[in-house]
């Protein structure tokens, strides 16, 4: 067996435990927003009402995943991806509530804007996202 | 988007106290958890408590320079000796582009030192020569590290005496990102060991700069690393392996099991004074850049 194929052999398994995972934490989260936020994008997007509520879905979980991605490369084992991940998720929803507080003063309400609130509410999501992602890129 | 009355099956949470109390459950996890293996502060450099040992006559026969004591004067960093005839390690980055490099004797003098071997090795550790030298520290050759292990980090961090100890998380390829002579961008990987932080030298600064290059010491007080970079947020050291130290030393043209003295013993609650002994005698020493290239 060639070098390549025995390094393959032995790191493809450990990839698809830490992609497994990542993608378990990133599902877990998403699931935790749709269940908590105020946005409502869950109840709005079986209602129909996919406009403001797909953007501010999708910048929640892009917001989410991109921290995670950073910790995967930054993380040696399978235990530091879950503790990390777990922190991650709850520091990422957290920072989404502080955002809309912060932007309602600004006339930027999502619950009650179209589509230009929740894109700049999106922007910001993401914008809190790259800053938590550098904080752990080890 | 009009708003929408909640229609699921439980009450809506208020989610902002949700992630609240998340938060502080884990930082209150977070600190009660953590290991406190602290050292108590590095003696000073000069000290003449009674009952402490003599220092060491002069380590080193080649001519002395004198060097401010300032620990944020000069760049600098930690090296230690693997060979009583004046062979020391320490980190490339901290020696990179140094034209004078001197190993520290005492707070304001020391002795001149010569980088061997390639200007850029494959891993960032360098072989200084000096004229003289002091006792050496056991390279802990071929023998296979244990994941949670300890380690001990003894050194000058922020240019000040101090150590910390950790403990071993795993092997990890670390980015290195330098400057070339042409001023071109030099993206470098390297294999590096892992290890967790749990616990320092009181005083120790919080980034640990100037711990660069000193040795990973195992608990037989064999050499396991060479001390490379940290990362505070996430609670990690970095450090060559010693494979990575042996190839230094035979890229310089020299051989790795050269004889040295006993190794001592170090743990948990001893490794404050160890590190004092190893500095001490200059088996461990501070490594500084007299002027840059």
């Amino acid at each position: 067996m060639s070098p390549e194929v025995q390094a393959f052999a032995s790191g493809f398994p450990l990839v698809l435990v830490h992609v497994v995972l990542s993608l378990a934490i990133l599902a877990g989260g998403s699931g935790v927003y749709v269940a908590l936020s105020p946005l409502q994008e869950g109840v709005r997007l079986r209602a129909g009402d996919a406009g403001a509520a797909s953007l501010t879905l999708a910048g929640a979980i892009l917001g989410l995943a991109i921290p995670l991605a950073v910790s995967l490369t930054a993380s040696a084992s399978a235990i530091e991806i879950l503790l990390w991940g777990c922190c991650l998720v709850v520091l990422q929803l957290a920072a989404y509530r502080l955002i809309d507080v912060a932007l309602r003063p600004l006339g930027v309400d999502a619950r009650s804007g179209g589509r230009d609130a929740a894109l700049i509410v999106c922007g910001a999501r993401l914008a809190s996202s790259l800053i938590l992602a550098a904080a752990v890129a080890g | 988007m009009t708003p929408i009355r909640p229609q699921g099956r439980f009450p809506h949470l208020p989610d902002g106290a949700v992630y609240a109390v998340v938060i502080l459950a884990l930082v209150f996890a977070a600190l009660s958890r953590r290991e406190h293996a602290d050292a108590p502060p590095a003696p000073p450099a000069l000290s003449r408590e009674e009952g402490r040992p003599l220092p060491a006559a002069g380590a080193f026969h080649g001519p002395l320079v004198k060097v401010s004591a300032d620990p944020a004067g000069p760049q600098s960093g930690t090296a230690f000796s693997v060979s009583p005839e004046g062979l020391w390690l320490t980190a490339r980055h901290v020696v990179a582009g140094c034209a004078r490099i001197a190993i520290m004797e005492a707070p304001h003098r020391a002795a001149e030192a010569q980088l061997l071997g390639p200007a850029a090795g494959a891993a960032d550790v360098a072989v200084l020569k000096t004229i003289g030298g002091a006792p050496a520290l056991p390279l802990a050759a071929g023998e296979g590290l244990r994941i949670g292990e300890r380690g001990f980090h003894p050194g000058f961090p922020g240019g000040r005496p101090g150590e910390t100890t950790s403990r071993l998380l795993g092997r990890q390829t670390l980015e290195f990102r330098a400057r070339t002579a042409t001023g071109g961008r030099l993206t470098r990987l390297e294999p590096v060991l892992s290890w967790a932080e749990a616990g320092r030298s009181v005083g120790a600064p919080g980034d640990l700069a100037g711990l660069s290059g000193a040795p990973v010491l195992d608990g037989r007080g064999r050499v396991v690393g060479v001390t490379l970079a940290e990362a505070p947020r996430r609670g990690r050291i970095y450090a060559a392996p010693v494979d990575a130290a042996e190839l230094a030393l035979r890229a310089a043209g020299l051989n790795a099991s050269a004889p040295v003295s006993a190794a001592h013993p170090l743990n948990v609650s001893s490794y404050g004074r160890a590190s004092d002994a190893l500095r001490e005698t200059l088996s461990v020493a501070r490594v500084v850049c007299l002027d840059g290239a």
